[in-house]
């Protein structure tokens, strides 16, 4: 039977109102050992319509047979083939670029960004429910009591849960200029107390894993905060470069729309 | 399609075992070797059916171990470990499809600025003949390196010993059913192409013997 004039579905008027069936998906469930009592009787029934079938069943075992020997006998040369372990980067080496990469992002984002230096600022912040776990991030959603925007309860896969993100130590972050450092630390440890949690970046920063004699693993990773913060103009301030090159803390002010004629 | 009733057709050899990976993310050379060698197989298949026929596998296979070697620990879940790794080794494939490429296309301008140098490979196509025992699995990898990407790959996958439907689904990011149909169409297209290429060696050789036939004659 030529290619072109082969019939590709069950025309079979005694299939008995079942679906058209595939000729090629039903042969190929074969071959496969993965026909069902079901598609070895559309089968049968294809066959009484079209002998033709079984010998394509045949042929289709035979080319598959030959093909799954070619293939392995061409694949079997990858059994030779070793992980060069030589190429693997050493992890105390690898933990330190990590780590200088992602801290590096935040001197970088440092630099740039506007802090916030509040003394007066008072009130306590909600707190995300602990646990929030490396990788799993909560969805934000809208807390009721007070209507803000925040992180809803958070996954816990059990795998992770020996190790919630308060124990971890992250440390300060380096910096060339702790200049740069000391005010953003100092911002940051009152904007603890003032400002509202909104939710967290979705992605965290894995820094290290260790596995721990008990069996556990412990996850050292960083987590980035949204966090919202009403403060005087006054106290705002953020990092340029002076004329010098050297980064000086300015008072921020926002532009103001022009009053003038345009 | 009676998937529900439907058998299994064999047991996920290859499924990613965690702890495994998350040992090996944390630089441990014995995860890292175990990890490789659980997958080699099934990614020496991805590049079987992705690279040029004239392509040599254990070189790419050695770049692509190297590969994983060096960018394991970047991985951040266990799941992203067969998709990233299927990724590498089609680009290898690839790249090294994109070097042949651009080798034979210098090789031609050079040839067709100075004919001299260069004599036009005169021996015949190799999927045009219908090999001996010793070179039929060359043959059938020839032919099946002619079927579109999309059909050739699940076909492969599927020869490898434990990548079952849902393994192969689970590694290409497909639908179980579109895997099933990809492979049963891609197995007819491969017996079409068999059947093609033997019948056209039939009447060569018949040709050939006629030819000889009124040669004696002749003579």
């Amino acid at each position: 039977m030529s290619p072109d004039d082969h019939n590709n579905t069950d025309k079979n008027p005694e299939s008995g109102g079942r679906p058209p069936v595939d000729r090629d998906l039903l042969i190929s469930r074969v071959v496969d050992d993965a026909a069902a009592a079901a598609d070895w009787d559309q089968l049968r029934s294809l066959a009484e319509y079209d002998p033709s079938v079984w010998r394509e069943l045949f042929e289709a075992q035979r080319a598959q047979a030959e093909l799954a020997q070619a293939v392995e006998q061409a694949i079997a040369i990858a059994d030779e083939i070793d992980a060069p372990l030589e190429h693997l980067p050493r992890h105390g080496m690898r933990l330190r670029f990590r780590q200088v990469a992602s801290w590096g992002g935040w001197a970088v984002a440092a630099s740039v960004a506007i802090f916030f230096v509040a003394p007066n600022l008072t009130g306590p912040a909600p707190v995300i429910d602990g646990g929030n776990q490396a990788g799993i991030v909560p969805p934000l959603g809208t807390n009721q009591a007070n209507g803000s925007t925040q992180a809803l309860g958070p996954y816990n896969p059990p795998e992770f849960i020996a190790s919630p993100a308060r124990e971890l130590q992250l440390g300060n972050p380096p910096s060339q200029s702790p200049y740069l450092t000391d005010p953003y630390r100092l911002a940051s440890t009152r904007q603890e107390r003032a400002a509202e949690q909104l939710g967290e970046m979705p992605d965290r920063v894995l820094l290290e894993v260790r596995r721990l004699p008990d069996g556990k693993l412990e996850l050292v990773y960083v987590r980035r905060l949204i966090e919202r913060a009403v403060v005087d103009e006054d106290s705002l301030y953020k990092v340029k470069p002076d004329d010098a090159g050297i980064e000086r803390t300015v008072p921020y002010r926002q532009r103001r729309p022009s009053s003038g004629p345009i | 399609m009676q998937q529900g009733t439907r058998k299994t057709a064999s047991v996920d050899r290859h499924r990613v075992d965690p702890a495994l990976v998350v040992r090996a993310t944390s630089g441990e050379a014995d995860a890292v070797q175990e990890l490789w060698q659980s997958h080699r197989r099934w990614v020496a298949a991805i590049v079987l059916s992705h690279m040029p026929r004239e392509a040599d596998l254990d070189d790419l296979l050695q770049d692509i171990a190297a590969t994983f070697v060096r960018s394991v620990q970047e991985l951040r879940t266990p799941g992203a470990l067969r998709p990233w790794l299927r990724t590498v080794a089609i680009n290898a494939a690839r790249a090294e499809g994109r070097k042949k490429t651009r080798r034979r296309n210098a090789l031609e301008s050079q040839a067709a600025t100075d004919p001299g140098t260069f004599q036009r490979d005169e021996t015949p196509d190799k999927t045009a003949a219908v090999p001996e025992d010793a070179d039929e699995a060359k043959w059938l990898l020839d032919l099946i390196s002619q079927l579109p990407d999309s059909y050739r790959e699940p076909l492969v996958l599927r020869c490898v010993r434990g990548m079952n439907y849902k393994a192969i689904s689970e590694l290409t990011g497909l639908p179980e059913t579109t895997i099933e149909t990809r492979i049963a169409r891609g197995r007819r297209m491969l017996r079409e192409r068999v059947a093609i290429e033997r019948e056209r060696q039939m009447g060569r050789s018949s040709a050939s013997q006629q030819g000889a036939g009124d040669g004696g004659l002749d003579a």
